[in-house]
This record gives structure tokens, sequence and C-alpha cells, in this order.
């Protein structure tokens, strides 16, 4: 292992390089590679890396990079990207390509708010956006956890019981431009843990296939009904991935869910990305003073691991859930797909909190303050802004 | 010893000012950069037209170039990423009394919005278009474009880019613009004449600037500082008006051909439309 102290944007730029170039005894590795803060550094990682066999595109933009993502992997290379915000919203429509293409890419997220109005700071409300993209979402809190993420994703992507894309998100600036000390996996493991990606209708000269032709209804929802299919294999192969990759790697990278402190619970707190840091500060803190306190991480969104999270609220009476982004005219996304998940199973009460939109720090006083109102509350109400510190 | 002069002790006020939105200042661009020179230039010449500006909207792109529409105490519009022609083009036939300029960098009006450029050129919209050239993306730190010379250095190009650049000229020209000029940010009497005829022209009419990047074109390829690249442009440029366009291409740090090389005439987008109307309501339609 190779320790060093690098920023969110360099891990996941290693970490797509040392994942393509593991691929250099298949069909290598390619990228479309277009600009945007605060994801830009890695692409610039990218564009730096001396690959074996690969190339990334300098395209003209996001629309474009999907595509290059597009055509490299039905090639048979491992394909990646990058983008933020905005680049994420006009490669849409590649997106939803790549995700009922069947294909598996890797991009990575690096959240930022959407605009108008403009603003460069963290906000999950862009990737969030792409939920029906028919795409495996994993939300990260470290860099660590950023690193192995990425190298799992990769594992459970090309596996060909999902055969689905996936994308990777951190928070921007908070991790893409802070420095951590990481692991940084050197290549041979890598090329242990990722075998050989092979596309099984990858374009080939013996078996001549067109990909993308007019379907009828019929036909579309077979198809929709194999991709719904495909994501319910998501759980039992991560597990699986997970567990090479504690065999390659010598540490155990957080799964879907982690629950802290939950089996005894009252009061459960459910966050992604880096806000569990601060709110695993918090819990810790109440914990010692003898409040019956949990988290749950939500880091795989989708699919949205519903039978797990159901288990791990069992016994608990109240869940707060902290959203950092918003659906105008619902409330929190991520409160959205929990009360999806306990409904019919379960009458804990579930109140939706709006926090640090468009970037405004998630405080640990903004935490306790939403714990000490989920104490209060006897029945849930409407998602519940809160007021933005700058 | 030297006293700084508090603003207000100033006796004139600097003629530009009226036309900038100076609450906003200072602005983002770095000591060196040339899209405040070009600034400069633009007001100038909208002051020697005598444009109501009540009429005058100014719309930009995301990007360094993409602030003008921020800074100028005139209607602006400061839009999505590429996305400034289209938006424009609407802005333009929703009120055709409008004059509407499109104000943005090399990496937003020709990369990620090459394809409106073309077409915007094609259907002879009726607006002038700035196209401030850099030759990188510069907002986000300095990526090759598709305006980086060949074998100049970016940080997605850290050993230099192998693509062709666009010659602007040339695409704007064989795309359909009635009005074609290029000048550097030390032109800036040639400039602000540039501007001035491509405001009055009908049609799409089109001048590129070349501007010194000092914090990061300059910088990655060891070019000096803004005020070198000046002098470089001093040097370095050739005159030539009426030059064919496919002659325009720019390599690196090769002279660079400066002037108006087109100015003709072709009936707009809305001309076009009126007649093609007037043709259906007499009747005569083929």
């Amino acid at each position: 292992m190779a320790r060093a102290l690098v920023t969110g944007n360099h891990a996941a730029g290693y970490a797509l390089s040392v994942a393509g170039e593991a691929n250099r005894q298949a069909r290598g590795c390619a990228a479309g590679a277009y600009p945007i803060t605060p994801q830009t550094e890695i692409i610039e990682y990218l564009r730096s890396f001396a690959f074996t066999k690969g190339y990334i595109v300098p395209v003209e933009s996001e629309h474009s990079a999907m595509g290059v993502c597009i055509g490299a992997s039905l090639a048979g290379a491992r394909a990646m990207t990058a983008s933020s915000a905005n680049g994420l919203a006009y490669m849409n429509e590649n997106v939803f390509a790549a995700g009922y293409y069947r294909l598996p890419i890797i991009m990575i997220a690096v959240n930022r708010t959407l605009g108008p109005p403009w603003n460069i700071w963290v906000d999950q409300g862009d990737s969030l956006s792409l939920r029906d993209a028919a795409w495996m979402q994993f939300y990260t809190e470290s860099h660590q956890d950023l690193v192995d993420t990425i190298l799992v994703a990769f594992r459970v992507a090309e596996d060909h019981r999902v055969l689905l894309p996936a994308l990777v998100a951190l928070d921007g600036f908070v991790v893409s431009h802070t420095q951590m000390v990481v692991d940084l996996p050197e290549q041979q493991l890598v090329d242990r843990y990722l075998p050989p990606c092979h596309v099984p209708h990858q374009v080939s000269y013996e078996h001549p296939v067109t990909v993308g032709g007019l379907t009828w209804p019929r036909e579309t929802e077979h198809h929709r009904i194999e991709v719904q299919r495909a994501m319910e294999q998501v759980p039992q192969v991560l597990s699986e991935a997970t567990e090479e990759f504690v065999k390659v790697f010598g540490r155990r990278p957080h799964t879907a869910l982690s629950c802290e402190y939950t089996e005894d619970a009252e009061v459960v707190l459910i966050a992604c990305n880096t806000m569990v840091r601060t709110l695993r500060n918090v819990v810790k803190e109440r914990r010692a003073k003898g409040e019956k306190i949990g988290l749950i991480k939500e880091k795989l969104f989708r699919p949205f691991p519903r039978a797990e999270l159901r288990a791990a609220l069992k016994n608990v009476k109240k869940v707060g859930v902290l959203d950092r982004n918003h659906s105008p005219g619902s409330g929190g996304i991520f409160w959205q797909e929990v009360t999806t998940s306990l409904q019919g199973h379960s009458d804990v009460l579930v109140q939706d909190y709006l926090v640090g939109l468009g970037g405004g720090d998630v405080t640990p006083a903004i935490i306790n303050d939403i714990i000490d109102d989920l104490y209060r509350r006897k029945q849930a109400a409407e998602p519940v802004w809160k007021e933005v510190v700058a | 010893m030297t006293q700084l002069v508090e603003p207000q002790a100033c006796a004139f006020e600097n003629p530009v000012e009226p036309y900038l939105r100076t609450e906003r200042m200072p602005h983002i661009w770095c000591p060196g950069c040339g899209i405040g020179t070009t600034v400069n230039c633009f007001v100038r010449a909208i002051e020697q037209c005598q444009i109501d500006l009540d009429k005058l909207s100014i719309v930009s792109g995301i990007g360094c170039t993409g602030r003008v529409a921020g800074y100028l105490r005139l209607d602006s519009f400061h839009t999505t990423h590429g996305r400034a022609i289209p938006f424009a083009t609407g802005l333009k036939l929703a009120n055709p009394e409008l004059k509407v300029v499109v104000y943005s960098g090399d990496g937003d009006l020709i990369a990620i919005g090459g394809n409106h450029f073309i077409h915007a050129a094609r259907r002879n919209v009726d607006l002038t278009v700035i196209c401030v050239n850099n030759f990188n993306y510069a907002m986000t730190g300095g990526q090759a474009a598709s305006t980086t010379p060949i074998d100049a250095v970016g940080t997605t190009a850290p050993y230099g880019v192998v693509e062709k650049p666009f010659n602007l000229p040339f695409l704007a020209e064989s795309c359909g613009a009635t009005y074609v000029a290029r000048w550097t940010a030390f032109h800036v009497r040639q400039l602000t004449k540039a501007m001035i005829e491509a405001i009055n022209k009908k049609g799409f009419s089109f001048v590129e600037v070349i501007t010194p990047c000092p914090t990061l074109y300059e910088r990655r390829n060891r070019l000096g500082s803004g005020l070198d690249r000046m002098q470089w442009f001093k040097d370095n440029s050739i005159i030539k008006n009426n030059t064919d366009t496919r002659e325009c291409d720019i390599e690196f740090q090769k002279p660079i051909i400066c002037g108006r090389f087109v100015d003709v005439e072709r009936p707009s987008l809305l001309e076009n439309i009126h007649a093609k109307l007037e043709q259906i309501r007499s009747g005569k339609r083929r």
C-alpha cells in the first residue's frame, strides 16, 4: 500500500487511472474529459496518466464525454469520466443511454449545486437528478471511502449479473479540494482485484450486432424489467465484491448502509457524504450523555437498499433524514426513499430536514438542533428547512 | 513615497464607468488579463454608435468572458455554458428592435457551444458575436480548448496539444457570417472600430479578439507576463485586411493575421422570415 496525502480529486483520478490501466491485457481504457469546477482535477489527472493502452479524449462537452465512454465501452474498453452540476445536467441524455445500453461505465460526480443561480458549492441535487438513469449510485464520505468505492464500483458494474454503470459521488470542495492521508492501492493489487473487462454485447467481427434499435412497447417493458432485475442483483454482487476487496487489499470498505449505534437506538438520523462525519461526532457526544441515538450512513442510493434499511430501523421510534438536496414540490430525495421503504412496514416517525443547500455548512449546532426537534416531535410534518449557515 | 489617491478624490470620472456595474467591482479578472481591455473597447464602441441603451442587450455564456454580462450596466443574460447564442436568438426574434450582442469566450462559444455558432451563422441571425480567444478554458484552470494551438501546453494537455485548433474567421465565414474581423487586445483602436462595424452590420457579425491569459496560458507555456504578451502581439501581428480566411490559422508562437476579413451583404433571418410570410400571404408560394 502507498499511503499519501492527497486531495479527493487526486484520489479519484488515481483510482480511475489504475482501474483503467488494469485492463491493459484486454481492450484498455478510454474516457471523455471535459472540465467543470470542482471536478476538473480528476480529468486533468486522467489526461496526465501514462496508460499502456488507453486514451483520454479532450472532448468539447460533457454530452460528448459520455458519448466517448459509451463507444469505448461498447468496444470493450474500461470507460470512465467525471463531472459536476450543470455538466451532469448537460450530459443527461447520454447518461440514460449508457444505463439502458447496460454499459459498465464509472462516473465520478463531484457534487455541486445546480445553477442558476450560479453556485459552485456542494449540494447533492446534481447527481440525484440522475437517479432514474439506470445507474448505480454510491455516496462517499471521505477520501479513502472514495478510492475504495471506485474500485468496488468497477467490479460490481462489470459483473455479468449486473452490467450497469455506476456513479460515485463526493462532496465538492469539502472532499474534492481538501487533503487527507489515503491508502492508494498499488497497480498489481488492482490488477488482481479487477479482472479484464468483458462486456458480453460488445461489438465484434464474429457476432455483428446493432445497438440502439427501435422497440415496441412490450419489448421496451421487458428491457426495463431486465434492468430492474439487474439492480436487484446489486446487493449480493456488492457484498461479494466487498469480501474480495478485503482479501486483496486487507481493508474493509463501507457497504450499502453503515449502521452505527442503531442496535438500541430509539432515534436514528440518516445522512450521506461528509454530513455523516459531522453527524457521527454529534451522535458520539450525545451517546456519551446516555442518549439512545444512532446514525445510518446511506452509501448505496441506487438500487436503494430498502430491506436493509427496514431491518436497521425495526425497533426505532423516530427517524430524521438530512437532505442536502431539494426536489421542488416534494422535499428531500433521501427522505422520499426512506418513507417509501418503510411504507406498510412500520409506523416509525420520519421527519425530513433540508440542510446545507447550496453549500451551506452543516454544523454540529444544526445537527444538535435537529435532534432536539426530533425528540420534541409527536408527529411528522412537511420537510423542515434548516437555515443555511454561510 | 507614492500617495494613494482615494477614489472620491478623483476630479474626473472614468468615461467608461457609467456603463459598468461598479458596485460589482473589483472584478474577477487577473492582472494582465485582456478581457477588461475588450470591455473598455466595447463600451467606447457602443458610445460611438449612439445606440439607445434600452435597446441593447448583452448575452454571455460561462467562463471568464462570461462575466462580461454581469459587469455591464445593460440588460444582460448570463446563460448556461455554451448556450449564449440560442438565448440571444430567442431575444432577437421575440423583440427585433433589440440590438443583441453575444459576448463570450472561445471555450464557451466554439467548443461546447460550437454547434450553435455554426447554425446561427448559417441562418444569418441578426447578432453580433464577440469571441474573446485566450487559447484555453481559463476559469476552470487552463485546460486545452478547441482553440489551443498544436504543441501548446494546458492542464489537460501536459505534453502538448496534438489536435488542430479551429480557425475562427474561416469557420465563421464558411458558415455564412456577413462580417468577420480579428484583432488582439493590443489593437484597441482597431478593435473598437471593428466592434462598431459589427454592431452596425446586418446579419451575423463576428469579431475574434486574441487576449493574454497570463495566469494560465502564458504561465504554463512560459510566454511571460500580460505585458510581455501585449508586446508580443504588437511585434507579431500582421495586419492584412481582406485576407482569405483559409490563411488565418493560428500556430503556436507564429505571427497572427489580424484585420477585417469579410464584409458582405446577405439577407438576414428576419428578412427571410418576413419575405416568406409576404410570399405566403400574397398567394405566390411555389
